[in-house]
């Protein structure tokens, strides 16, 4: 990994599947500190593309890199070290561990790294009141929260380990205008501590705050 | 390391305790076959070890006679000569048979009137004092409606009355036995026998298995069987005991963990999405294999735990019911006395290890199969 490579990087990625949008061929480059925003018409392949980028789904065509590795064919050992402590994901469900409470759901990035109960209890409540909530809500279970309010969670959940970059599907696409300008606010401050941001949104307030956009086409046969 | 395997750790209680009903459903079948084995097995040992520990109090040899491959009475003269042999302590003769009390048949037990208040365990009352007074067992007391001071007619060859002086402790060789204990003298008066069902002599110590030679040298169809040789056949009827109930139990204990393999795979199935939140968080298959892996032990200390403590609860304060009697002869269905039994170390060593194994057999392939699952669903 050199010194000055791109948190992430996709070379000529492409991926086709049945009854799945065209994917591709794309390349970008994330830099620490920049604020990628992805735009597109829904059914464009936006979440497909950050799923690529996440190593979540795998490529046809092309290379995925994270620092300057090359995670195309990695292993799903390999890629859960390279997440830990480093690359936080949220998805566009919004999922989150619905069997514990709330502060040990969004904890649980800590067990891989190996911290303390307290150590992961203090990270969560933080991480919690950065993007808004209460935390009377913490230890109850995530299935009587709000849909805005597990979206925030998953955030959370995402920032214990986005020290290095933070993949999101549409992190404000359930939230009222006041807590979207908090998400927007917490996305800010990440990019401010030199974490690298992919972000897919509608929202014309992330959108606006993005250092660089890409703009998806429409699918071929998609709906308008 | 340690840090990630205390969060682990933590982490797998948590699941645990969190899944603990599906867990209870599917270790159900496990629960109830590992408490009837440590139940039984604790029975078995326990009987085992009062008995050695009978053994162990008595006599050095124990001297009968077979002819023609049946139990023979023996010549009270015999005793004489078996006293003079060399390292002869002492020589004990004792009558064994059968009479009916009514129509219950009941072991009568000849001991010299001496033993009768020195070698048994009283429950109530007092030893016999005077010729016709009688020691009865405790489940013979308890069958009869038998107390201190009763009066019970046996028919032996003759018709004979004794009184019940005592009761004899349930935890006595003989307090579980429907066995009444009197002196050799009334015995032999009940029976119209002159002669001794068997011997027992104690010997200065390293004289015993010598004796028990010089004694089967003196007549053709003698047997003398030594303490340690007894010893070794308690100990063989325990390994027999354990051995037919491993025997009964290990197909349910299969079956069970079949059982509990097939719902930890429906279980598990439903905790795809947990688990692809693990791997998004950064958890490898290795880290899912470790937490569920924990995940199982916790479920078999706690499975281990429930079916030692059902089975003490089974066999400790409620008597064994519809166990005991199939373990040890003359006991009722539902005995009144307490039954013996040991506990540890083998039950529970054993209870525990078959927990484990049957955990980790009947889950390995779901957690395998967990372990491989991906990231994708927490995402999409």
């Amino acid at each position: 990994m050199s010194a000055n490579a791109a948190v992430f990087e996709l070379l000529e990625v492409e991926r086709q599947r049945p009854r799945a949008p065209l994917v591709g061929p794309f390349s970008l480059r994330v830099e620490p500190g920049c604020l990628f925003v992805l735009q597109g018409p829904s059914g464009s392949g936006k979440s497909t593309l950050l799923a690529l980028l996440a190593g979540v789904e795998s490529a046809d065509r092309g290379r995925v890199l994270w620092q300057g590795s090359d995670m195309t064919r990695a292993a799903q050992s390999t890629l859960a070290l390279a997440r830990r402590g480093r690359i936080g994901i949220v998805g566009q469900a919004f999922a989150l561990l619905e069997h514990l409470p709330l502060w040990q759901a969004v904890a649980v990035s800590g067990v891989p790294q190996g911290l303390r109960r307290a150590q992961q209890r203090r990270l969560a409540l933080g991480a919690l009141e950065r993007v808004g909530v209460d935390a009377a809500l913490a230890l109850r279970l995530p299935r009587e929260l709000s849909g805005g309010e597990r979206q925030r969670a998953a955030l959370a959940c995402a920032l214990l380990s986005a020290r290095v970059g933070l993949i999101a599907d549409e992190p404000t696409s359930n939230q009222d205008a006041l807590n979207a300008a908090r998400v927007v606010a917490v996305l800010r401050e990440l990019r401010e501590q030199g974490c690298a941001l992919v972000l897919s949104s509608h929202d014309p307030q992330l959108q606006g705050c993005a250092d660089r956009r890409l703009l998806l086409p429409p699918r071929e046969g998609a709906l308008p | 390391m340690w840090n990630k395997l205390g969060a682990l750790a933590a982490l797998a209680a948590d699941n645990v305790a969190a899944h603990a009903s599906a867990y209870a459903a599917s270790c159900a079948g496990l629960l109830l076959t590992l408490a009837v084995w440590i139940a039984g097995l604790a029975v078995v040992e326990g009987q085992a070890q009062q008995s050695l520990a009978q053994a162990r109090a008595g006599a050095d040899v124990w001297v009968g006679a077979r002819v023609l491959g049946r139990h023979a009475p023996l010549d009270p003269a015999l005793a004489q000569q078996v006293a003079a042999l060399v390292g002869v302590e002492r020589v004990e003769l004792r009558v064994v048979g059968t009479a009916l009390a009514g129509e219950t048949p009941i072991l009568i037990v000849g001991v010299p009137a001496l033993s009768l208040g020195s070698a048994v365990r009283l429950g109530e009352g007092r030893a016999p004092a005077v010729p016709g007074q009688a020691l009865a067992g405790a489940e013979l007391a308890r069958e009869l409606g038998l107390s201190p001071g009763t009066r019970l007619a046996l028919d032996g060859a003759l018709l004979q009355v004794f009184e019940v002086s005592g009761v004899l402790a349930p935890a006595d060789a003989l307090g579980g036995a429907k066995a009444l204990l009197v002196s050799v003298e009334d015995a032999q008066a009940l029976f119209a026998e002159s002669r001794a069902s068997n011997l027992c002599v104690w010997t200065r110590p390293g004289y015993a298995e010598a004796t028990a030679r010089a004694v089967e040298r003196l007549q053709p169809g003698l047997i003398a069987i030594t303490r340690e040789q007894t010893a070794t056949a308690i100990e063989r009827a325990k390994s027999r005991g354990s051995g037919a109930l491993s025997g009964l139990l290990a197909p349910l204990l299969a079956m069970a963990t079949a059982a509990f393999a097939a719902q930890s795979w429906f279980v598990h199935s439903r905790r795809s999405q947990e688990i692809a939140l693990y791997k998004l968080s950064g958890f490898s298959g290795g880290d899912i294999l470790l937490l569920t892996a924990i995940e199982n032990a916790l479920v078999a200390v706690l499975l281990g735990t429930g079916a030692l403590l059902i089975a003490w609860v089974w066999v400790r304060l409620l008597g064994a019911p519809l166990l005991a009697a199939f373990l040890i002869a003359d006991l009722d269905a539902f005995p009144a006395q307490a039954v013996p039994a040991r506990f540890t170390p083998l039950p529970v060593l054993l209870g525990f290890a078959l927990a484990f194994a049957s955990t980790a057999t009947g889950s390995i392939l779901a957690a395998w199969r967990l372990s491989l699952s991906s990231a994708r669903q927490a995402f999409a």
